[in-house]
């Protein structure tokens, strides 16, 4: 009995000398720092509990569920040096720095960019040799980059990632590594800005960085995507023989490879996309067919109708094109990046067929049923153009009229839209057209303020600038004016712009001396 | 039927007759459970890692990770009670078998004779220990093989869980039951055979009251044992992890008091039959 309580007594007097250790110490740290991401995660759960799309005050107290992490423990997070050590502070890191990556994006979901880029720089910082987290923090870098709008920044920062990682080889060809869909996030960007000069530059510099990729003898599931993307790609730029040819040596890497099987349905779509652009319409539509007989639940399926339907336009085989797109809107699990696009364009051939009330019938809807759309952008519009093409005035005015009323009640459901820009634009469109001059310039005002960055904001200054100056308030117009120079100096309006004034300035300047 | 009878007397008289200088042993098991215990509980602290987190690696890295760790702390703290049982417990068990049987035979309950038959016990009730884990393992085995795989087939689910718990459960018992003997004669003055042969005989012998024994004091602790058991991942999703560790104090603390009870019921149902035999 006494040899038992003495030995209570030496693991109880052992116990904070032991602890002194810096393993134990590292390892009671990334446990705490565990139990802290946990409890943010349940404390989320809690706060979404009820709300579809949290608002930003509730973003905002999920991130600050998350920077407690941050607040709470600092690098170099223990002290001590060695190989134990060195892992524990890594693995430390990683937590500190996941949860502060997770406060980047809910503080991107709150609309507060600026804190998410300022988190994402800070988990770069403690990033160090963690190329693993050191490339997380870049693509928050970059998402926050893009919700600032300073576009040429993420761009900068997605060609430095792809310089710095590359791509990892996936256990399946349906996984695959994110740094290979950077360079289409680039181009998709430059798309957006309206930078078509620059989208071609930035395809050319897709292909020379795949085809870099290719010649250091990746492994078969690397080697097949970055064909596939590479194949993608020759297609946009127009090189129909270069993106065959890869697609032939994409056919020879899978039959060679019993996993890549599941890569068949997206050579089968290239290779009638293919034959699509060499305007071998028949044998493309065959192909197309082949896709969604074939592989019918495939991803390619619904985009091969879309392609089809195309081409059956294209043949003047409206019907053709018309079941298509009604078998795309049929489809069970509808693709929302496909979908809209087959609405709107099923919509202009019955326009074309002369059934405008089913036409009119589907645009109108297409706000509604696809608000994250470019189709839900331009439908509205369509409508305008229909009366305006069909020298229908006053309808055409009362579409215009309609249309300002849907882009307002889509700005107010998604405030924070990617297209919340384009409804502005397209508000202002329809003020000018109905010469309604003072709420044209309260919406370059919005624009100038809430889209500032934006390519299409320069147009809108520009225009602005114009009807002020029409309506005789020039110090507006020069205000709209001196924006576009001092905010934009890289546009193609700043450099006239700048010319416009000075000459401006000379002209007023001569008249005071006279 | 008799056998029955005597059982009940047993479990009465136990109970009644309950003395903490009998019990201290056990509880000294117990406290060394619950250190772990807190020590487990408490891996965010140096001193918590350190004291416990070595034992819990032993079931692999993640029983250091939190919520993890409260999952892994079940197996972990199986581990350690097995050990406690088998290395303090070959001591203890009999120590307190010795001042329970004092009475019965005339001797002061505290002293160094009675300490003297508790070291004397130790290699029986170690052995009688080693051979009742071994074949709990192998119960464990079997079940996974046979009863699990149909009860699921069947079943399926929470119930075929439910049952596949149930059997195991009695089968461990039935196990105990029949070991129960060794140490309460090794503390008397028999031999290492007998001890342990004569004990697993006389565990046969009376299986049915011994079982009856362990039913009527093992069930409060069943209680806190079946959900830790049966959906642990449960209790950490759905709850806090940090239960787990609440409810495995709770069920140390009792389980410590029912082996107590077992024991001296069981001591006092070998002396009954003994003098019957006489």
């Amino acid at each position: 009995m006494r040899l038992l309580r003495f030995g209570l007594l030496a693991v109880a007097a052992l116990l904070p000398l032991v602890s002194g250790c810096s393993r134990f110490e590292g390892m009671a740290t990334r446990y705490r720092a565990e139990r802290m991401v946990w409890e943010a995660q349940r404390e989320e759960t809690r706060l979404r509990i009820g709300k579809a799309a949290p608002d930003s005050a509730t973003m905002l107290k999920i991130r600050s569920e998350y920077q407690k992490l941050r607040l709470t423990f600092h690098p170099p997070f223990i002290e001590g040096s060695g190989k134990d050590v060195e892992r524990l502070r890594r693995d430390i890191a990683r937590q500190v720095g996941g949860a502060e990556l997770t406060a980047s994006r809910s503080a991107l979901f709150a609309r507060r960019p600026d804190l998410a880029l300022e988190s994402a720089r800070w988990v770069a910082s403690i990033a160090q040799a963690d190329t693993g987290l050191q490339r997380e923090a870049d693509l928050a870098t970059v998402m926050a980059l893009r919700g600032l709008r300073r576009n040429d920044e993420a761009i900068a920062a997605m060609r430095a990632m792809l310089d710095r990682y590359p791509p990892v080889a996936s256990p399946t060809p349906e996984r695959e590594d994110q740094i290979l869909s950077i360079p289409d996030a680039i181009i998709d960007v430059r798309a957006e800005m309206g930078d078509s000069a620059s989208v071609g530059k930035d395809r050319a510099y897709a292909v020379a960085y795949y085809r870099r990729i290719l010649a250091s003898r990746p492994p078969a599931i690397l080697e097949s995507q970055v064909r596939a993307r590479l194949s993608r790609t020759l297609l946009e730029m127009g090189d129909a023989n270069a993106a065959l040819a890869e697609v032939r040596t994409l056919r020879k890497v899978v039959s060679g490879s019993p996993a890549l099987k599941s890569l068949e349905p997206e050579l089968l779509y290239t290779e009638a996309r293919i034959r699509g652009m060499q305007k071998s319409y028949k044998e493309a539509l065959a192909l197309y067919d082949g896709v969604l007989k074939t592989y019918p639940t495939s991803p390619f399926a619904a985009r091969a109708l879309l392609d089809a339907a195309v081409i059956a336009e294209r043949m003047n085989d409206n019907a053709g094109a018309i079941a298509r797109y009604r078998a795309i809107l049929d489809r069970p699990k509808l693709d929302p990046g496909i979908a809209p696009v087959a609405a709107y364009r099923m919509a202009m051939v019955k326009d074309q067929m002369g059934k405008w009330e089913e036409a009119n019938q589907i645009l109108e809807n297409i706000p509604m049923q696809y608000p994250k759309s470019r189709a839900g952008v331009e439908a509205p519009i369509a409508i305008v153009e229909h009366y305006y093409r069909t020298l229908q005035p006053d309808a055409a005015k009362a579409a215009l009229r309609k249309a300002i009323d849907t882009y307002r009640s889509m700005i107010a459901h998604d405030s924070g839209s990617v297209y919340a820009t384009a409804y502005r634009w397209n508000i202002l469109r329809a003020y000018t057209s109905l010469k309604l001059w003072n709420d044209a310039l309260a919406t370059v005002d919005q624009m100038a303020e809430l889209d500032r960055g934006a390519p299409i904001t320069v147009e809108a200054l520009f225009q602005g600038a114009q009807i002020a100056r029409a309506n005789g308030d020039k110090s507006r117009s020069d205000v709209y004016l001196q924006k576009i120079v001092m905010e934009y100096p890289g546009s193609p309006r700043a450099a006239p712009v700048r010319e416009f004034l000075k000459q401006s300035a000379r002209t007023a300047a001569g008249r005071q001396e006279r | 039927m008799g056998d029955f009878r005597s059982a009940r007397a047993s479990i009465r008289e136990a109970l009644r007759d309950f003395h903490l200088r009998e019990y201290l042993p056990f509880a000294w098991i117990m406290l060394a459970e619950l250190l772990f215990v807190h020590l487990a509980s408490n891996l965010g602290k140096p001193w918590g890692m350190a004291g416990a987190g070595w034992i819990m690696r032993t079931a692999g890295e993640p029983a250091v990770h939190y919520p993890g760790s409260f999952v892994f702390l079940i197996s972990a703290h199986a581990r350690v009670e097995s050990f406690l049982f088998a290395v303090a417990g070959s001591f203890l068990i009999p120590l307190s078998l010795a001042r329970i049987q004092a009475p019965m035979i005339g001797m002061p309950p505290t002293g160094p004779e009675t300490a003297r038959r508790a070291r004397r016990a130790y290699p029986a009730t170690l052995l009688g220990y080693v051979i009742n884990f071994a074949l709990l393992i192998a119960w464990e085995f079997l079940l996974q093989a046979g009863p699990r795989r149909l009860s699921s087939a069947f079943l399926g689910g929470f119930k075929a869980d439910l049952l596949t718990w149930c059997v195991g459960v009695l089968g461990a018992f039935s196990l105990a039951a029949i070991f129960l003997y060794v140490p309460v004669r090794a503390v008397e003055e028999s031999s290492l055979g007998d001890a342990l042969w004569g004990g697993i005989k006389e565990g046969l012998r009376l299986f049915g009251p011994t079982l009856l024994i362990v039913l009527v004091f093992a069930w409060p602790t069943l209680l806190f044992l079946a959900p830790l058991q049966l959906r642990p991942s449960l209790l950490v999703a759905r709850f806090r992890p940090e239960l787990i560790s609440v409810f495995i104090a709770i069920a140390a603390v009792l389980n410590s008091f029912v082996n107590y009870f077992i024991y001296s019921a069981a001591a006092r149902l070998h002396w009954l039959s003994r003098r019957r035999g006489a």
